[in-house]
Formats: C-alpha cells, structure tokens, sequence
C-alpha cells in the first residue's frame, strides 16, 4: 500500500498504520536533518515530528494531497522544529553556512532481506556481555533510560555502555566485510 | 578526552529514550550537551545505523525510535 493511503488511515486514527507510516518515514525525516546535527538533538526532533503529525493527521491531515504528501509535510515540520530549537538553544553557529534546499527524499520501501541476513549474522557473531547489553539496548531502548537497561542485566552504566561500544565496533566490522556501507544503509 | 571515555559518551545518546522537560519538550541527554560537533556527527550516522539495525531485528520492523513516539500515544507496540 502506498504511503499516501497508509496515512489515510493514520487520519482516522489507526495506530497499527501510523507504526507503519512512522516505519516509511522516519528514516527520510532524520536523514533531512542532517544540516542540523550539530545544533539539535536530531533524535528528540525525529519524535517531536512524529508525535506532531499523529495530532496533525487527526485534525487536518486530509488536506494534504499530492504524491508522499504527508513525508513532505513531516519533512518541513522536522526542519521547523529543528531551526527552532537551534535558536532555542542559541547553536546557530554550529549550522552550516550554506543554505539547506528542500532535497526529495523519498520514503523507504520494505527493508532489504539481504540487509537484514547481514545484520542478524553479525549479530551471531556478538558474545558474552557484549550481547547481552546491545540485545537488551535493542530491546528496552524505547521505554527505559541506560541506567535502568543497565541495572536489568546487572551491569553499571558504565561496563554497559563500554559493553554496547564494543558490540558496535564489531557489528560495524562485520557489515564492512560484508559489504555493507555504514553510513548509507539503503532500505 | 580519551577516546574511550568519548566512545561512551557517544554512545549513551544514541538510545532513543527521552524525558520531557517541565515545559513538555523532549531533551537531549546530559551526555549530548558535552558532545564536540564532530562527536555530533558521529552521533548522527550511529543512531541511523542504530534504528536501521533495530527496525531490521524487531518481528513487526519497528525502530525504538517508532515504538517510542507508539508508546506516548497509546498505541501498543
């Protein structure tokens, strides 16, 4: 279903297609906010956005029309949000010098199943408390702050966090000699 | 800075876990605030990796980033 008739149904309150509209979005909103990763908590700006056009979508999201209308519209909400919260913060210093052009993005498609075997075999390779702390990071991540991820699997913050820095330094190993870009990963 | 220590504090703003401040505002860990801007570069391209990574391993291919903003509406996750 394309992304348009998925946040058709987000308008009418549908929490099952707003988690997959998110799925379709989210990496293109964050990816917009690149410019502005120096200044703002691109994370935090990421979820403002999101939470925004869950009330947006209720209130007037059928007005949007167009081809990935919504994507568009989030994408603007994002870069909003976010040169706010820079002047907020007073980091505009830290923006680049050069002006930020409205780049489409389009949204992601499935995920690549290929990418996905890369990831989960890396992540076989993983032992020990390394896994341990990234598996419960992946786990918990959304709902519960590091310290108390920490304290579940009986570790301080600290070994945990050098724990989860270890697993990713070797999960990121593993995907280069599979082939995978870091940086890019394309969906 | 030792490598180390800023490999740490990297790191612990990668999560997707946020609080909200007394106005409402989601905010930046306490870690984000000693981040150089190259650090925040680097900070940028994990928690991309990051959410790729979680959204691949979950069964319903939801990101913590997704389930996060689910959880503060209500929805189940």
């Amino acid at each position: 279903m394309g992304i348009d008739r998925v946040f058709g149904l987000v308008c009418q309150g549908d929490h099952e297609a707003f988690a997959e509209w998110m799925g379709r979005v989210e990496r293109p909103i964050r990816l917009s906010l690149r410019p502005y990763a120096r200044a703002v908590d691109v994370e935090g700006v990421v979820q403002e956005t999101l939470l925004r056009m869950w009330l947006y979508a209720q209130d007037r999201g059928a007005m949007l029309t167009g081809e990935n209308a919504s994507l568009r519209f989030a994408i603007g909400m994002a870069r909003n949000l976010a040169r706010n919260e820079t002047r907020r913060l007073k980091r505009e210093v830290l923006l680049p010098p050069e002006k930020h052009p409205e780049i489409p993005i389009p949204p992601d498609p499935v995920p690549d199943p290929g990418l996905a075997k890369a990831i989960a075999d890396c992540l076989q390779q993983l032992a020990g408390r390394s896994l341990e702390a990234l598996k419960a990071r992946l786990e918990m991540a959304a709902f519960l702050p590091d310290r108390l991820i920490a304290a579940a699997v009986g570790m301080t913050l600290n070994t945990f966090l050098q724990n989860i820095v270890r697993a990713r330094r070797q999960m990121a190993a593993c995907l280069q000699n599979k082939g995978v870009p870091l940086t890019e990963i394309p969906s | 800075m030792s490598e180390r220590k800023l490999d740490e504090l990297v790191e612990a703003s990668v999560t997707a876990h946020r609080e909200r401040d007394l106005e409402g505002r989601l905010t930046p860990l306490a870690e984000w605030w000693d981040l150089a801007p190259a650090a925040l570069d680097d900070l940028f391209q994990r928690q991309l990796l990051t959410r790729e990574i979680e959204r691949v391993l979950d069964p319903q291919g939801r990101s913590a980033t997704v389930k996060a903003v689910l959880a503060r509406i209500g929805g189940a996750y």
